[in-house]
């Protein structure tokens, strides 16, 4: 099919798109690099405590006892489900921060930061860098990259306690976490589409439809998928898991069932012999991703006692997070700094080699004497 | 063997030239005019031509091989002497009618070495002609040569005078295009679209053959000349494609003309829209091409090679660049 292979050029399809035990084990290894990483920092700073330590007690000898708790030694690190329940803190964040804005970035826009978001925990650990620094650059990323233009100046002041440098700080981070890829090809447009055809083959009466109210009905079927995608998709995994065409669908099913089955049945009839091989894996799919959206529980949705239960859940994880954060890469503004002068200037290592060079020689002229030789008179003598 | 027909009377322009039959002088005869006989090159004034061809039926010259063998000549086998030498005259004769039949092109050679070789071969012949070597033998295989390959003989003929024409062509409109610039300086408009339409001309050679590169050497069908290449007309030019090879059609929809309450409702009723020049059908084309692009991608299937992608170079750009456990090295 045509417009399959158009899909399939496209970079979602390439590069972001997973079965589910790829996603798994992609997860997993990110999680155990990112532990490895934060405990090895951990490390870092416990043996320059201990070369403090070492200092200090020379000049009170005696008195210098290896004190205080041991960093290194019981970092406990996030497992992959804490992970992704911080993604999921933060766009939930990314939904909230875009309300504030006058007006308020579009939903679509949203969805963009979020799955920009989602795209760069695949790769990086929240424990190396927390969702709080990343998703504002990442919703300023999306309104550039969807032109939605606000300047960031006017970005940053609704935004409280953010400042631009937070903002810019980290987009080089989250592109090559991108791997430069910006096209996130959404189901809505698709859900615009597809609804406008459903009522097209009503009108043909090409599409039959029970019911008082059948156009009423579409349309609120259509809202209710719609809602399923501003909130349900963009929570779960499907934008790695199906194709965009397949997630409307879903979200169709998912709010009404018959009518996008009978849909479905006209359409696949419509297209004749050449339709029928995918028909019965077609139609699997599209179940499968709609019992993914509609098994997502928001927490607005939750009853009081789950609500208090993922809240607490929630706060433990976000403690346990702030002790296994890597402390090398809490200040993202301080890093890109550093790393940015070290293009300019050269490398530490650099640093060190030219400073070593100019003592060498320093020593050498010192050993050799005065630069002109010694005094004529002292020779004589 | 020399020829029996240089012996005498090879300076036209002589005032004392004498006919050797009437024996006619220019010295007396201002307007005497001499004729050659292109078979035996034979030179007798013109009034002797006449004579000659009306009674006596041939060459009137004492010695004449060409006589001794009862050759008739006619009044169309005369003519007015070119070259001064007739040693040349005959030579560009022999070479015009050689190189008339051995009309092969450059272009239509095998390679270059095959082209020398055919050149080498013609002038091989001509000069057996020239200097009277195995004449019988010679002429024997170019009239082989004509037969077998009457129809390529034809059409370079046929080339080369349109080569000609078009050469004669050009350069009458270069001569108007002159005039014309000289005539009207101001137009420079006008003169630069003809000079436009003139030099695009240029290039189109006339009918020129297509080459097929493909096959090795072939001989032509006499077997005298080798290393050609197999020729056939050129092909029409393919109509442009903008697209380049995309396909524009779709197979899970087909557009239709409008669509019910797409939130453009408004819009749609709106002349400010519609005077903007809005396209609601690319709307719609873009709204459904999001809807079903992707349909048929199972991505549990295709992503680990159950069910490979439509196109074999996608598969492995798709297998190369999906492979998961790439995780970003430290970044900053």
């Amino acid at each position: 099919m045509i417009e399959d292979d158009i899909y399939r050029s496209s970079t979602q399809y390439r590069y972001w798109s997973y079965t589910s035990e790829a996603l798994a084990s992609l997860r997993q290894s990110t999680n155990e690099l990112a532990s490895e990483r934060v405990r090895a920092a951990f490390g870092r700073i416990r043996d320059a405590k201990k070369v403090q330590n070492a200092q200090q007690s020379d000049h009170k000898s005696g008195e210098g006892v290896e004190g205080g708790q041991d960093p290194a030694k019981d970092v406990e690190t996030l497992t992959v489900e804490e992970e992704l329940r911080v993604v999921h803190w933060g766009c939930s964040k990314i939904i909230e921060t875009g309300k504030v804005t006058t007006p308020p970035i579009p939903m679509e826009i949203r969805a963009t930061a979020i799955q920009f978001l989602r795209r760069f925990y695949l790769t990086n650990s929240p424990m190396t860098y927390h969702p709080k620094q990343i998703l504002t650059c990442a919703l300023f990323l999306a309104t550039k990259t969807d032109h939605w233009h606000i300047p960031l100046s006017t970005f940053v002041d609704k935004i409280p306690g953010t400042e631009e440098k937070d903002v810019r700080a980290p987009e080089f981070l989250l592109m090559q976490g991108l791997r430069f890829t910006l096209d996130v090809r959404h189901p809505m447009r698709g859900l615009e589409g597809g609804v406008g055809e459903i009522l097209k083959l009503f009108e043909e009466k090409m599409l039959r439809l029970d019911g008082p109210d059948p156009k009423g009905r579409v349309g609120k079927a259509a809202d209710r998928a719609s809602q399923f995608l501003r909130v349900a998709a963009q929570m779960t995994d499907v934008y790695f898991l199906y194709t965009p065409s397949q997630i409307w669908l879903a979200a169709l099913m998912a709010a009404d069932s018959d009518l996008a089955n009978a849909y479905l049945a006209s359409k696949m009839d419509h297209l004749g012999p050449a339709a029928a091989s995918l028909r019965a894996k077609l139609e699997l799919t599209i179940r499968s991703c709609a019992d993914m959206l509609s098994n997502y529980k928001s927490e607005d949705e939750a009853n009081e006692v789950e609500q208090k239960e993922m809240k607490k859940e929630m706060k433990r994880i976000g403690r346990k997070l702030h002790l296994c954060q890597n402390p090398e890469k809490m200040d993202l503004v301080a890093v890109t700094k550093q790393k940015t002068a070290e293009k300019r200037e050269g490398s530490e290592s650099d640093k060190e080699r030219v400073s070593k060079k100019r003592k060498l020689e320093r020593e050498k002229l010192e050993r050799d004497g005065d630069v002109f030789g010694p005094s004529l008179k002292n020779s004589n003598a | 063997m020399v020829m029996s027909g240089m012996q005498n009377g090879h300076i036209a322009s002589e005032a004392d030239d004498i006919c050797p039959v009437c024996k006619n002088s220019t010295y007396l005869q201002k307007n005497l005019r001499f004729k050659i006989n292109t078979k035996c090159y034979h030179r007798i004034c013109e009034g002797c031509v006449d004579r000659i061809t009306s009674t006596q039926k041939k060459c009137p010259i004492a010695g004449c091989t060409f006589a001794a063998r009862g050759v008739i000549p006619r009044r169309g086998e005369y003519r007015v002497q070119t070259f001064e030498d007739l040693a040349i005259e005959r030579e560009v004769d022999i070479r015009k009618r050689v190189m008339a039949i051995l009309n092969r092109r450059e272009e239509e050679f095998y390679s270059k070495r095959a082209w020398d070789d055919f050149l080498e071969q013609r002038e091989e012949l001509i000069m057996n002609l020239v200097l009277k070597t195995d004449v019988k033998k010679t002429e024997a295989t170019l009239s082989k040569y004509k037969e077998a390959n009457a129809d390529s003989i034809k059409a370079n003929a046929a080339l080369e005078r349109n080569a000609a024409a078009q050469f004669e062509s050009r350069q009458t409109l270069q001569k108007e295009q002159a005039n014309l610039r000289r005539q009207a300086a101001q137009q420079t408009y006008e003169d630069d679209r003809f000079h436009t339409l003139t030099a695009g001309s240029r290039d189109v050679k006339a009918g020129a053959m297509e080459v097929i590169h493909d096959d090795g050497p072939v001989s032509d069908p006499s077997g005298l000349v080798k290393g050609l290449r197999k020729l056939r007309p050129p092909s029409p030019e393919k109509v442009y494609d903008p697209f380049m090879g995309m396909a524009t059609t779709r197979d899970y929809y087909g557009l239709q003309a409008d669509y019910p309450s797409m939130r453009l409702t408004k819009a749609k009723n709106d002349t400010r829209t519609r005077a903007g020049g809005f396209d609601f059908q690319a709307y719609y084309d873009e709204s459904l091409l999001r809807a079903f692009a992707g349909l048929g991608c199972f991505i549990d299937k295709e992503k680990t090679g159950q069910g490979p992608p439509a196109t074999r170079e996608l598969a492995t750009v798709v297998a190369a660049e999906s492979l998961p456990g790439r995780i970003n090295d430290e970044v900053f």
